[in-house]
């Protein structure tokens, strides 16, 4: 039997086409086991906004108000689940991309984070798409479906997504050595989905618990991007977008130490 | 080139650092076969992850010009819920074969292994002696100057280890081997040199049964730990 002949592939290939060629296979991989595997998950990921969304509806009994005359209910929830599943997302699912993806760190050319990145990646494409989705059927249902200031809600999107995807990273690290903590985590989730204003305003929050409420740099992004895209919406007075900026930073250049300490430790089970 | 400069390695444990290597100078000499063999928990493992670049030295370094391979063994450098043509298809677009290279590779693994249908089911559903068929296709379908081993040439039926064999042979006039295994008979077949690996220490032996008689006294010597 004759050994394959190859054509001439780069026997030095610069750094950056090998860490391309390595997203490029893990994204296709990852694409693979969520497309093929768990269509039953993809399916989850339009009807699980859906579900909130007419739930919602029905505890509001479809009134049209939210917080002022201006503001249609359906607009008003989407542009706040929306973006807080896909943060959400990112920091419950990302963790798992590294036992994931195991046995791929035999080849010197992958590592624990590029599984991350990827998975990260695929992530953002799925919502995105599901985000769309939602805005058309918006439209399509006759209400207002467009972004006031589409580049000011990219910009308080990106920071969204890369807190989730700083928080996605730190919980991979810290868990990996104790995977039943990450249930633990994720329980978190659900008081901060209540608590970050996506199902009701937190303008009618006493001003005292208020204050409370505004350390968690969610709720500043989730009222920016409604404010964003909803023309005439009023964000909180105290929302801004230096807070949580800055604690995404803070929480980014903390997951990224924390994953070059335990890299190699990464690569094995516990 | 394939050099170990003061390479140092260990691992943590409760009981403190477990050195594995301690400022360790060793030179492979070019062109020749090597048979890396010790006792279990010499080392063996940890150097031929070290030289895969999966794992580093803790100081340091492995200095080389030369292509290694990845560590080809009976576990690992699969995701068991993809099927082997899956898998195939990742380690070429990781080594930068796309398109009409990818396409001779997997048709070379897939004609390779044998294993029929069960090329397109998840690698999970296979026994161990059909992973390694793929894995050892897989890995004969690169070229690289250093082909690191972790036995497994003792796989399949006579009929497949003569086709590994001569496929093997085919690489090996102008690649070289990296072998670590615990069969000596194997170890004699393949390699012109021994690297006797013996608590943090690396020893050359230029003539193969000198060194499987030093590695068959060490292995009898009594120790106290």
């Amino acid at each position: 039997m004759q050994i394959p002949t190859l054509p001439d592939i780069a026997v030095k290939r610069s750094a950056m086409r090998v860490q391309r060629a390595v997203l490029q296979a893990l994204v296709i991989r990852e694409l693979r086991a969520r497309v093929e595997g768990r269509w039953l998950g993809l399916l989850w990921m339009l009807f699980e906004p859906l579900t909130n969304l007419l739930l919602m509806l029905a505890i509001y009994g479809f009134r049209s108000h939210a917080t002022s005359p201006d503001v249609e209910l359906p607009v008003y929830l989407i542009t706040g689940m929306l973006p807080f599943f896909m943060f959400r997302n990112l920091a419950q699912r990302l963790p798992s991309a590294i036992a994931g993806n195991r046995g791929l760190y035999a080849y010197r050319q992958v590592k624990p984070i590029d599984a991350l990145l990827a998975r990260a990646i695929v992530e953002i494409g799925l919502s995105s798409a599901v985000y769309l989705t939602a805005l058309s059927l918006l439209g399509w249902l006759g209400y207002h479906w467009l972004p006031a200031e589409p580049l000011e809600l990219i910009v308080v999107s990106a920071v969204l997504l890369l807190l989730g995807a700083s928080l996605g990273l730190l919980f991979a690290v810290l868990v990996h050595s104790r995977p039943k903590v990450q249930s633990v985590v994720n329980m978190f989730f659900f008081p901060l989905y209540l608590l970050s204003g996506v199902l009701f305003p937190v303008h009618f929050v006493p001003e005292a618990y208020r204050d409370w409420l505004l350390l968690n740099p969610v709720l500043h992004l989730i009222d920016l991007a409604r404010s964003h895209f909803i023309p005439n919406y009023q964000p909180l007075p105290e929302a801004n977008l230096a807070y949580p900026a800055s604690f995404m930073l803070v929480t980014l250049a903390l997951a990224i130490s924390l994953y070059r300490v335990y890299r190699f430790r990464l690569l094995s089970a516990d | 080139m394939l050099q170990l400069r003061q390479l140092t390695k260990w691992y943590p444990s409760p009981q403190g650092r477990r050195y594995i290597f301690r400022d360790l100078d060793f030179s492979f000499p070019t062109g020749a076969n090597i048979g890396l063999i010790g006792r279990n928990g010499a080392g063996k493992s940890t150097l031929m992850r070290m030289l895969g670049g999966i794992d580093a030295p803790n100081a340091g370094a492995i200095v080389t010009d030369a292509r290694i391979s990845w560590p080809v063994g009976l576990s690992g450098g699969f995701q068991a819920s993809l099927s082997a043509r899956e898998n195939v298809q990742f380690v070429c677009r990781v080594h930068g074969a796309t398109g009409a290279g990818m396409r001779k590779v997997v048709a070379f693994v897939e004609e390779f292994a044998e294993i029929g249908d069960y090329f397109d089911l998840p690698i999970k559903s296979y026994s161990s002696g059909m992973r390694s068929r793929v894995a050892f296709g897989m890995s004969m379908a690169f070229d690289f100057d250093y082909y690191l081993f972790d036995e497994i040439m003792a796989v399949g039926d006579a009929q497949f280890r003569a086709k590994s064999q001569a496929v093997l042979k085919q690489r090996l006039a102008k690649s070289n081997l990296i072998l670590v295994s615990h069969n000596m008979s194997e170890i004699a077949k393949y390699s012109n040199l021994i690297v006797l690996v013996d608590q943090g220490n690396t020893v050359l032996y230029d003539d193969v049964k000198a060194g499987i008689a030093a590695y068959q006294k060490s292995s009898l010597a009594p120790r106290i730990p």
